[in-house]
């Protein structure tokens, strides 16, 4: 038998900041959907000038239910281009529309989705986007198609995307049609599901607009991307703070995630004897990490020294799969794990995740039908439950942060707020900015080791949790936490979030992982950009025509 | 990409009037951070987020409710904390807010069986204890009866349809009784997910309170609390 990794082992900040994308991955997740259920695909309406700028509407039809990407093309000056979430104007702005939209809905739609967060949306809408060009990619690969020439690979594989998404919000936002709407819909029960489609059609219909571009631009001369290179490009997406939250504020969900992705891992370890097909499909993906490393470019110095390890890693996993033949052991797939375990950097061994559950569809891909999660279940705190038992649950679970010295500066350097200005989750100073009594509930560790000592102080072992918080509501939000992880154990992430050195961005790593987004480069410690659906089918290629 | 639920809810456009459609999320999240923003620990806000939510979903007005609530207990939410240990439970202030009353309910859920009663003081918007009376409901396998300013409502497990919410939705203000049957089954509750529409006052005015926890930018957090540059020209 093998064992599930520990709670210990993986939840901790530098681990998850080290996950690729795998299998279970929510875009992989929803391509196989699209193509096992044989949905159709249609371009419902292209209305984009010579200028570039109109309107477009992309459909996908399943066994039930269609689902629109109204796009919007505008023109947008250099200067007004800004990823940042504070920025006012686009070059592209998208809603996933459900169902197939009317000429009222367009119209209703024309006039909120370019204003994104100062617009309003409805619940016919299941997300509300925005997409800015790579300006050093967008403009050559529309001069060179418009000469009748294909785009410079190298600069294509170099940039990864002709567009870069920043928020995609659903869920709600905006007047978006709320989760409950859609989470009994097979398509949408997973997590994300709308947002993964909302961003798989974006890309196909920016490769489009620069088409278009290019034969407004060449007119006869001008020549489409070969569909080998076009593959090349996936969809960018730029990410800041207002995502890291999520997974403090979602613990059962994370919970869930990574209890698949470990159960993954878990089952294709007490695999027997391996085929010859399961050992090509490991060498296959070993072959595209290596080739998508190559093509992994970061500035940031945090990330230098990962890919240098990565790099190295994955070209010693080379060398021992050639050489050491380690698929002829009872157990291979373990015993490549444990050689893993000992030889691999963190970045190293989590990539190796990802590779070992690549063969194993069979055993492996049921387990995304157990990432979404009832968040309601966990709400309720549990008052009859004796301070004693309770008191037993932190160390069992918080023993990190008991530890912890959150008196000392480096322990409690930081502070979450949410910023006036852009209403987003933001990072301060507390020894430096003032705001930090206006602190969000997300300093897990400190807030769980305040509690213990009010447990302490109460002397009482026997009394209960109900009568406990009815003197001390403030700690509400810590018990409600503290009873969660007992219940789903891969729940909480056993660091310190307000530590001087804590890195946001292992947070939006891990997150942007289950997502299946790749070429993380972070471009700060709190921000990062990645690419999404890179190789990834379009929607014309995966799916008959509606 | 974001999260809906940590960011903060839209208020409504500057120029807006009349009725804003909101979504129950957006609901929970602007009566959470409007709660908080009135005083209540987070925890609490949670309780406050989620029962408004609720009670969008059976068809009240959650929001504008809350935008009284939170004007009366405002600044001074402790002193609207029931004293469980008196009967009927009671306050200092001489007024129990539901919000605090539902939660120590739910805490106290175990104790709850058929046959039994309890009895609340002077009790703001008792319809607010029905989201945490149907927890009860559900996980101790009652049906609640409660009784309000003159009102009454039958409150099955979560999930079922709800009896008598509207008129119990009526009364600001009265001193409440609770019974408890062993269950007795009501109807399914037909899931609603439509937007809700809210009015752009109202709206607004919880808009404020939420707007409490929200820090000031200056032009060095701008720059170092996201963390990204400005340009993105390449």
């Amino acid at each position: 038998m093998v064992a599930l990794r520990s709670p210990a082992q993986v939840m901790r900040l530098q681990r998850m900041g080290s996950f690729h994308a795998t299998r279970l991955s929510f875009m992989p997740t929803l391509l196989r959907r699209l193509d096992r259920e044989q949905w159709r695909f249609s371009v419902g309406d292209w209305s984009i000038g010579d200028d570039g700028v109109g309107h477009a509407v992309y459909t996908v039809h399943g066994p039930e239910r269609s689902y629109s990407l109204v796009c919007f093309a505008h023109d947008l000056p250099d200067e007004q281009r800004s990823d940042r979430v504070i920025a006012t104007a686009w070059d592209a702005t998208f809603a996933l529309f459900d169902g197939v939209p009317d000429a009222r809905d367009m119209m209703r739609l024309t006039m909120n989705v370019p204003k994104q967060e100062a617009g309003r949306i409805s619940d016919r809408e299941l997300t509300l986007s925005r997409a800015n060009r790579s300006v050093r990619l967008f403009e050559h690969v529309v001069a060179s198609l418009a000469e009748g020439r294909q785009p410079d690979r190298d600069l294509v594989d170099d940039v990864g995307y002709l567009m870069r998404t920043t928020a995609v919000y659903g869920s709600g936002k905006f007047g978006a049609a709320d989760r409950v709407a859609v989470a009994d819909r097979p398509e949408m029960r997973g997590p994300f599901q709308a947002e993964m489609l909302t961003v798989w059609l974006i890309r196909a219909f920016v490769l489009d607009l620069v088409e278009h571009l290019a034969r407004i631009r060449g007119g006869d001369a001008a020549v489409a991307i070969e569909p080998g290179l076009r593959r090349r490009f996936g969809i960018g997406n730029s990410t800041g703070l207002g995502m890291a939250p999520f997974l403090m504020n979602h613990p059962v969900l994370l919970n869930n995630w990574i209890v698949a992705r470990e159960t993954a891992l878990q089952r294709v370890r007490e695999r027997g004897a391996a085929s010859p097909k399961q050992v090509k499909a490991f060498r296959d993906s070993l072959d595209l990490s290596i080739d998508n490393v190559r093509n992994w470019r970061s500035d940031h110095p945090l990330q230098q020294v990962k890919l240098v390890d990565l790099n190295a890693d994955l070209n010693s996993l080379l060398h021992h799969v050639e050489n050491d033949n380690p698929f002829a052991a009872l157990m291979p797939w373990d015993a490549l794990w444990q050689w893993g375990e000992s030889n691999l950097s963190v970045e190293g061994q989590e990539a190796l995740v990802s590779l070992l559950l690549e063969p194993h569809a069979d055993i492996v891909d049921s387990l995304s039908d157990t990432m979404d999660a009832d968040e309601d279940a966990a709400f309720h705190i549990d008052g009859s439950m004796t301070l004693g038992v309770l008191r037993n649950l932190i160390v069992k679970g918080y023993g990190w942060a008991l530890d912890a010295d959150f008196q000392s500066r480096e322990n409690s350097a930081r502070f979450w707020y949410v910023s006036e200005e852009k209403l987003e989750p933001r990072l301060g100073e507390r020894y430096e900015e003032p705001g930090a009594d206006l602190e969000q509930p997300l300093a897990t560790g400190r807030d769980v080791a305040l509690l213990a000592a009010d447990i302490d102080a109460w002397r009482s072992t026997d009394r209960t949790v109900a009568a406990f918080l009815l003197t001390h509501p403030e700690h509400r939000h810590a018990v409600r936490r503290v009873q969660t992880s007992d219940k789903y154990p891969f729940a909480e992430i056993r660091d310190n979030l307000i530590a001087a050195d804590m890195l946001p961005i292992d947070l939006l790593r891990c997150k942007l992982s289950f997502f299946g987004a790749t070429r993380f480069d972070p471009r700060s410690d709190r921000w990062v950009r990645i690419c999404m659906y890179l190789d990834a089918f379009f929607p014309h290629e995966l799916l008959e025509p509606a | 990409m974001t999260d809906p639920t940590i960011q903060a809810p839209a208020g409504p456009p500057p120029d807006a009037t009349g009725d804003i459609v909101v979504s129950f999320s957006e609901v929970d999240a602007m009566v959470r951070k409007a709660a908080r923003g009135a005083g209540y620990a987070w925890g609490m806000a949670e309780e406050a987020g989620r029962a408004a939510r609720w009670l969008v979903a059976h068809g009240t007005e959650g929001p504008t409710l809350f935008n009284d609530l939170l004007t009366l207990v405002d600044g001074r939410t402790e002193e609207f904390t029931p004293d469980v240990s008196r009967s009927p439970w009671m306050s200092a202030s001489g007024v129990i807010c539901p919000v605090s009353a539902g939660a120590a309910l739910s805490d106290r859920a175990a104790n709850f069986a058929a046959g039994s009663t309890l009895a609340l003081g002077e009790t703001a918007f008792p319809v607010v204890l029905a989201p945490f009376l149907t927890w009860i409901a559900s996980t101790r396998n009652l049906t609640i009866v409660i009784k309000a300013g003159g009102a009454s409502a039958k409150l099955h497990a979560a999930g079922q349809s709800q009896e008598g919410l509207e008129d119990l939705a009526r009364v600001d203000r009265g001193a409440v009784n609770l019974t408890l049957f062993a269950v007795s089954s009501g109807s399914m509750l037909e899931k609603s997910s439509r937007g809700v529409p809210v009015e752009v006052g109202r709206w607004r005015r919880l808009s404020d309170f939420a707007a409490r926890t929200y820090v000031p930018t200056n032009e060095q957090s701008r720059r170092s609390g996201a963390g990204a540059g400005t340009s993105d020209n390449d």
